[in-house]
């Protein structure tokens, strides 16, 4: 049995539950030697036996992220991003060509593999305590900055600390709110935070005031990959455009006028024996989707970044002629109208279930979005496809409503930030059945622009939201829970705070899940949203793109792809 | 009437200043013209009743998976929109928005600008070097930018856009009319009713202003085509009128990421074409036939 196997077997173990004798029989049957099966045995902690101080989480595997075969070194590759790439500054990018280009510079203690699960990256292992309140991560030695100077604990202890710092103001500022000391720094009444310590040089613990699972998937997201101190310091604004990392690719030039860059393969990257693939990468931005596939049919361009989803007369033909350079994707950007719950007659439950009951999702499809009914999206944990969802039946709204005492409604709802107005037509000829006329107005402002002003000015929006971490507390902690940042519809439920606290604790994968799937299951019952469902992210590459691939987390791998 | 005030200059006015002579030919162009803005004009009025379903409806078989029914459909004979909306009704409905921009704005420019340019052009003095002045300032504004900073802070609703056309165009007719108002009030019949003890504003309403018709006439018919124009690029840009209602630029604009669906954009953009000619084929005829002459040219 390799490394790899005792690894899955592992993750299997801990995500079912599986008793101690199950997991002897597992690897007796894979002809494991029984010291080592009784060896390995005694880190699993049973029900009743004890559990040892620390268990090792994770070793290191070969190279993390997607997997890839075959491929030849050489050559230039090139995406376009619809976007203007504002920063590559790994806590502040936002747009799609920067976030989701922060991989070509930067890596991290972890990174996601293509089911999203995170894996360790330039840290060798991962030891967790047995009360998870104790993260101690073993670096690897030798890996270089693009600058020359080796990567430290030190270094970790900067990156993560700058990421959650007020200064910054990113928007994963809260995401290590279980580490010891990080509410005193993000208020900024201590310089540092206290739980993250460099032990020693290649040595870099965590220390938590409770147990939190999420924070392996935490460190796999971008914005806490690792920097350089002294160049973020000497760049000043600058590194927004200089990039500096450990990442498979350095930056030679970036043409702000030519909205493009231009990156050179990293000869010093910890796995430079295998990859990147191209010697250089093209990187394009304000590239509209339509004249993406435009360039990539034409083998101007290696590949789509944005969603041809936002192009659908090119989807109906690229369905239609079957083309293979094509493929739909799932994503985990969500798609739902938010209500404004402080207001009549939102506040009652009966009118928001009518609204739900009154919106037909399969509609929806005609925008690529995948009419789910739920919240959270398929393949998130916690996701219960034998949910009750609310199924179209506008006579149901109309008895809600009439129970309500609801009747001729009238609502003023925005197209807010340049959007096409497409949701909200649907939304506005189905309430237009059950009695509620929607007038639709322009607001150039976005979702986020307005944020908790939204409130004050509408009584529900569309609203649209790329997870960056693949787990359903970022939907608690940002969406759902009561005061979340992003929650701007006034509406909280204690029960569902509650249980999002407990879950970070959870380290049982499936009773972890069965929290979160409670969740929704009151969320839905709850309806402070107008459920619809979740984009489909379509792509486009040329003919000679090797190995492509797309992941809901940090969509394309550019390390991994290669031209015939 | 024709009236001779000096040896070498003839002023001819209105109506009697042509007449179409026997075997005169045809203008083709205001044929043309009319035509052309009064089948647009009969396709706003009489929409409800010509357009073969509800513009705003998406249809249930509208579209065919994600992809809407193209044009010459049995169903839909323009084929539908991304929503499943039949394609030929919400341009009928679109000539009403076309129409309303053409007419309503328009003459409250026009109105804007006699009050402006007769005032100034008449009462002279510093009333007309304020009047001008200003004038002069507003024209010098990027008219497009400022309509779309005014939408930005109104909203896009029918009464701004509205207010928006008219705040930017009225400046350029108010030079117009001040510039013929200048040389109407030299003429001899003006003059003689000065001399017979007529006030100013009996002056301006008798004398003056009937003088302008031929000139507003005309430049209603060409500026129409500037207002549709406009409104069309406010649409465009998503600050005109607002969905669902159907306005030809909005259908265009809404459709510029839905290039492989061609007749969304097509269709609409022939309608502002056809239209926008028209108006200009119908302005030139009418410059012909009424507008103000020297010399027996039109000016």
């Amino acid at each position: 049995m390799g490394q790899d196997e005792m690894l899955r077997l592992l993750a299997e173990a801990e995500a079912t539950g599986m008793s101690r004798a199950g997991f002897l029989q597992r690897l007796a049957a894979a002809g494991l030697a029984v010291p080592t099966v009784a060896g390995l045995a005694g880190g699993l902690a049973g029900p009743a036996g004890a559990a040892s101080a620390t268990k090792t989480a994770a070793t290191a595997r070969p190279i993390p992220g997607p997997p890839w075969k075959g491929g030849k070194k050489g050559g230039v590759g090139s995406v376009g991003w619809p976007d203007k790439t504002v920063t590559y500054d790994p806590p502040l990018a936002y747009d799609l060509g920067g976030y989701y280009g922060l991989a070509n510079f930067y890596r991290g203690l972890l990174y996601f593999d293509a089911k999203s699960n995170p894996q360790l990256d330039l840290a060798e292992s991962m030891d967790i305590s047995s009360d998870g309140k104790r993260y101690r991560f073993k670096l690897k030695k030798g890996i270089t900055f693009h600058n020359g100077r080796e990567m430290t604990a030190k270094d970790f202890k900067y990156s993560l600390e700058r990421s959650s710092s007020k200064q910054i103001g990113s928007w994963v500022g809260g995401f290590l709110g279980s580490v010891q000391g990080h509410a005193a720094f993000a208020s900024d009444k201590a310089k540092q935070i206290s739980g993250i310590k460099a032990v020693d040089k290649y040595t870099l613990e965590l220390r938590l005031t409770k147990p939190d699972v999420t924070i392996p998937g935490v460190l796999a997201i971008p914005p806490f990959f690792v920097l350089p101190q002294e160049d973020v310091k000497r760049l000043g604004k600058q590194f927004v455009s200089n990039p500096v990392g450990t990442g498979p690719y350095k930056l030679q030039k970036w043409d702000k006028s030519g909205s493009r860059y231009q990156a050179v393969r990293n000869e010093d990257y910890v796995y430079g024996k295998s990859l990147p693939y191209f010697d250089e990468l093209d990187w394009q931005w304000n590239v509209p989707e339509t004249l993406e596939y435009l360039r990539a049919k034409a083998g101007k361009l290696d590949a789509t970044g944005g969603n041809l989803a936002n192009a659908p007369s090119i989807v109906a033909q690229l369905r239609a002629k079957k083309d293979k350079n094509y493929a739909e994707w799932g994503s985990f950007n969500l798609q739902w109208f938010e209500l404004n719950t402080k207001q009549k007659p939102f506040d009652d439950v009966r009118v928001r279930q009518a609204l739900n009951y009154a919106v037909n999702k399969k509609r929806f499809e005609s925008l690529l979005i995948k009419p789910t009914g739920h919240f959270f999206p398929p393949n998130l944990l916690g996701y219960n496809a034998g949910l009750d969802t609310y199924e179209y039946d506008p006579e149901k709204a109309k008895s809600l409503l009439k129970a309500a005492g609801v009747s001729g409604l009238d609502l003023t709802v925005p197209i807010l930030g340049g959007g096409t107005g497409r949701p909200e037509q649907l939304l506005q000829q189905d309430l237009k059945q059950v009695g509620i006329n929607v007038k639709l107005v322009r607001d150039q402002a976005s979702v986020y622009d307005l944020g908790s002003k939204l409130a004050a000015k509408y009584p529900l929006w569309f609203k649209g939201w790329g997870m960056g971490l693949p787990d359903p507390s970022e939907l608690v902690a940002s969406l759902i829970g009561t005061g979340a940042p992003s929650n701007y519809s006034g509406w909280g439920n204690a029960t569902i705070d509650k249980l999002g606290s407990q879950a970070t604790a959870i380290t049982n994968r499936g009773r972890r899940g069965s929290v979160y799937a409670a969740i929704e299951k009151q969320l839905m019952r709850d309806a402070p949203f107008i459920f619809i469902g979740v984009s489909t992210w379509v792509t486009y590459h040329s003919d000679r793109l090797q190995n492509f691939g797309w992941e809901p987390v940090l969509y394309e791998h550019w390390d991994r792809f290669w031209a015939r | 009437m024709s009236v001779t005030v000096s040896p070498a200059e003839t002023y001819s006015f209105g109506d009697d200043a042509e007449k179409p002579a026997a075997g005169r030919r045809v203008d083709v162009a205001l044929l043309a013209g009319g035509l052309i803005v009064g089948f647009f004009l009969a396709c706003a009025i009489f929409a409800p009743w010509i357009a073969p379903h509800d513009p705003d409806f998406q249809q249930a078989d509208g579209l065919d998976g994600i992809a809407p029914w193209s044009p010459f459909h049995s169903h839909y004979l323009l084929g539908t929109d991304e929503l499943g909306r039949d394609y030929l009704s919400r341009l009928i409905y679109g000539a009403r928005v076309a129409m309303l921009i053409a007419i309503v704005p328009n003459a409250l420019v026009l109105a804007v600008a006699t009050l402006v340019g007769v005032t100034a052009g008449y009462a002279g003095g510093k009333i007309e070097s304020v009047l001008m002045r200003f004038t002069e300032m507003a024209m010098v504004l990027p008219a497009f930018l400022l309509a779309l900073a005014l939408i930005a802070v109104a909203g896009s609703s029918l009464g701004v856009v509205v207010l928006a056309l008219v705040i930017v165009s009225w400046t350029y007719a108010a030079r117009v009319v001040y510039g013929e108002v200048l040389r109407i009030r030299e003429a001899t019949y003006v003059e003689a009713a000065r001399a017979l003890g007529a006030k100013g504003p009996r002056i301006v309403f008798r004398h003056i202003i009937p003088q302008l018709r031929g000139l507003l006439i005309t430049y209603f018919t060409l500026n129409a085509a500037f207002m549709v124009l406009t409104e069309a690029g406010l649409g465009y840009l998503g600050f005109g009128i607002q969905p669902p209602t159907p306005s030809w630029g909005a259908m265009i604009g809404s459709s510029r990421d839905l290039l492989f669906w061609p007749w969304l954009i097509i269709l609409p953009g022939l309608c502002l074409a056809t239209l926008g000619i028209g108006f200009y084929l119908l302005g030139e005829g009418l410059q012909r036939r009424i507008g103000p002459r020297i010399h027996g040219a039109r000016l």
